[in-house]
């Protein structure tokens, strides 16, 4: 109850009480710190050394109030403690316990009561009186008043004075209020603050992912203008920052015709509001060089659910794209091989069968030949018997040279049925002991040499007394092969030489002529079967040949040029003589 | 080369290698019979002696090389010349083996068979 000479107190007590909270207010108008606004309160409270003042704020599950901050010293507040044996720093109000407290806090309401009373019940009287003894004056009166946050009481406001007095309340629940507003700005600024931080987190979390992936990746606008860029795709682009593709669009950077594609898909995108997803592409960098990507472009939509751009990810795929093709170029070549073998299997058939052909013609060709040779001569025979002054008329009309060609061409079909023998024949290696001048002389004798073909045979000193071991059979049928061909290629004539010697544990035998030579593009061809360039002629000697000196475990080689001559090389191991 | 008539035998089974091998070997002199199978040369070497066989290879029945043998055994002193259109260095080997004078191959140069056949029969009559 108020006392009636309360009333005559000085109307200089309200007005300095009025001034005095207003000038706490104006100080912490516009402090956005909590803590930094209790203590500023605190502070002129504890600078008028007329009002002992607490702040408590309630506790997380609301049950109880703990001390923020209050005028009273430290050193006054350990000194109490010493005294009652209990922590009173931070001191923890239960409302269970503290009517007065709880009034205000549960209920809203601002009270006026003696601080005896609001100690007394939360205190035993042990401990009540030294606290009170040494933090009030007595019989000191206390208004209590909430503390709101967004209409929510978060604590209380206690102020506590000898002179307090009951009309001090509006101007105490005015400074309660201005303190709740500043808190309430203080709250405000500390989780936009907080906000911002989780933005500038976010903001520094995309910077770093834009700077770090190798992908490349772009914001535009609607017109395909670039919006943000990152430091992969600055690269892409030929640039040094990603700042300089800021309002460019594709047509700045890329071949026109790759620029109006991006252009076209991307306004597919922004129109249709459909993203395109994953789509490989090849395009040519500012270094020139081409690259696979696959790309990834989806519209991004305004606040409204407008289209207002689009993001962009291109993804570096040529070493895939490069592993891709390797893989099939490795699949291509298999199929290659598999052609070649299957090839090379119809090949080995085909030469069975020109094998079992050439035999047959071989054998049976012979028996005729052998009839027109035989009749031929006797057709000559007669030729001769008939008187002289009819012969005459018979020569002139060029009988001779008549059965001269017929017997030439005899000579030809022997060759080719020889040919066909030799290329059918399996050949057998039965070496015995030779001589290389004999064997080649015996091989020269065999053929014809026309007289303006100079022949000679010219054994190296380090084979030419030597004896060896060789199938004279294979090697003379070689080389009248070879030497046959010698001689065809200088119909104008020319020098044959036969040169032979030992190299590397071989025994070469070379046949060398000044003839026409033979063209490049039939070099390769020269030993497969049924290749010819004669005009007469199956095109079996030089493949027989091969057969052969392979079956001597040896290889033929060949080296020509045209207009000049050519050179046929045999070579075959060596065997000493035993 | 003594005044007396050389005798040649002829073994083919292609006759008209037969009938133009004998015309041209008479025109040089020589006195010439054919066969056209082993069995039938046999039958011939056994009746007379000739200074020469000229066969083929590969006859009906028989092969050249077993005629040969026959002939080789019967008259040893008779020229044997083998001729063949097949010819092979096992056959060659052999021939020479079972007493063959030569071995040629078919088609041979009718001069140079004459002039083979001469030879022979001159060197066979000096030893």
């Amino acid at each position: 109850m108020l006392k009636k000479e309360q009333f005559s107190k000085p109307l200089s007590d309200l007005i300095e009480i009025i001034q005095f909270t207003e000038n706490v207010s104006t100080k912490i108008h516009g402090v956005l710190d909590r803590n930094e606004i209790f203590r500023i309160v605190i502070d002129e409270f504890r600078k008028s050394k007329k009002y002992t003042c607490y702040i408590l704020l309630l506790t997380e599950d609301k049950n109880s109030l703990r001390v923020a901050n209050t005028t009273i010293s430290p050193f006054k507040i350990k000194a109490a403690e010493r005294l009652v044996g209990i922590k009173l720093r931070n001191f923890v109000i239960p409302l269970d316990k503290a009517k007065y407290f709880s009034q205000v806090v549960r209920e809203g309401k601002t009270i006026q009561a003696n601080v005896n009373d609001i100690i007394g019940e939360m205190f035993t009287q042990s401990v009540a009186s030294p606290i009170l003894q040494l933090f009030y004056f007595a019989n000191a009166m206390s208004i209590v008043t909430p503390l709101e946050l967004h209409g929510r009481i978060i604590g209380t406001f206690t102020m506590t004075s000898t002179k307090l007095v009951e009309y001090f309340i509006p101007s105490v629940n005015s400074l309660a209020r201005h303190i709740s507003s500043a808190l309430e700005l203080a709250e405000e600024n500390s989780s936009r603050q907080k906000m911002e931080q989780l933005l500038a987190h976010e903001r520094d979390l995309l910077q770093a992912l834009m700077d770090n992936i190798p992908d490349a990746i772009y914001f535009k606008d609607q017109n395909s203008r670039f919006t943000r860029i990152n430091k992969a795709q600055a690269t892409n682009l030929g640039l040094n920052s990603p700042e300089e593709a800021i309002g460019k669009t594709d047509f700045d950077f890329l071949a026109p015709a790759h620029a109006e594609d991006a252009f076209n898909d991307e306004q597919e995108v922004t129109k249709k509001s459909q993203p395109l997803i994953g789509r490989v592409e090849r395009t040519e960098r500012m270094n020139g060089k081409f690259h696979w990507v696959s790309t990834t472009k989806v519209p991004i939509k305004g606040q409204k659910g407008q289209v207002a751009g689009l993001v962009g990810i291109s993804r570096d795929i040529t070493d895939l794209i490069m592993m891709e093709d390797e893989l099939q170029r490795y699949s291509e070549n298999l199929e290659e091989l598999v052609r070649q073998k299957t090839e090379k299997l119809k090949e080995s058939e085909r030469l069975a069968a020109i094998g079992e052909t050439a035999a047959m013609v071989g054998h049976d060709l012979a028996n005729p030949l052998q009839v027109i040779y035989n009749q031929l001569y006797i057709g000559k025979r007669i030729l001769d018997q008939i008187p002289e002054e009819c012969k005459k008329a018979v020569m002139d009309k060029g009988i001779a040279q008549l059965f001269e060609s017929v017997a030439q061409q005899i000579q030809y079909m022997g060759k080719i049925t020889n040919d066909l023998r030799d290329y059918a024949r399996t050949p057998k290696f039965e070496p015995v002991t030779v001589e290389a001048e004999n064997l080649i002389a015996q091989a020269l004798s065999t053929i014809h040499v026309p007289e303006n073909v100079k022949a000679a045979i010219n054994v190296n000193t380090n084979l030419a007394p030597t004896k060896f071991m060789a199938d004279p059979d294979i090697l003379k049928r070689v080389l009248i092969n070879l030497l046959t061909n010698a001689v065809q290629s200088m119909p104008q004539g020319g020098r044959l030489t036969v040169k032979a010697g030992l190299e590397d544990d071989s025994i070469y035998i070379g046949v060398e002529d000044t003839g026409v030579g033979i063209p490049k593009e039939n070099m390769g061809k020269l030993f497969e079967p049924l290749f010819t360039t004669k005009a007469k002629g199956a095109g079996l000697g030089l493949a027989a040949c091969k057969r052969l000196i392979e079956a001597h475990e040896g290889s033929i080689s060949v080296e020509s040029e045209v207009g000049k001559g050519t050179t046929f090389t045999i070579k075959v191991p060596f065997r000493r003589a035993a | 080369m003594s005044g007396k008539v050389k005798t040649i035998l002829l073994i083919d089974d292609d006759t008209q290698i037969l009938e133009s091998l004998e015309i041209i070997l008479e025109s040089e002199g020589y006195a010439v019979e054919t066969a056209q199978s082993g069995e039938e040369a046999a039958t011939k070497n056994a009746a007379k002696p000739f200074d020469a066989a000229i066969l083929d290879m590969r006859l009906p029945g028989m092969q050249g090389t077993e005629l040969l043998a026959i002939l080789n055994t019967k008259s040893p002193r008779m020229v044997k010349i083998m001729m063949t259109g097949f010819p092979s260095l096992e056959n060659a080997v052999a021939s020479l083996k079972l007493g063959a004078d030569a071995y040629i191959m078919k088609p041979v140069d009718p001069e140079k068979l004459i002039e083979l056949v001469t030879n022979k029969i001159k060197e066979k009559g000096q030893t």
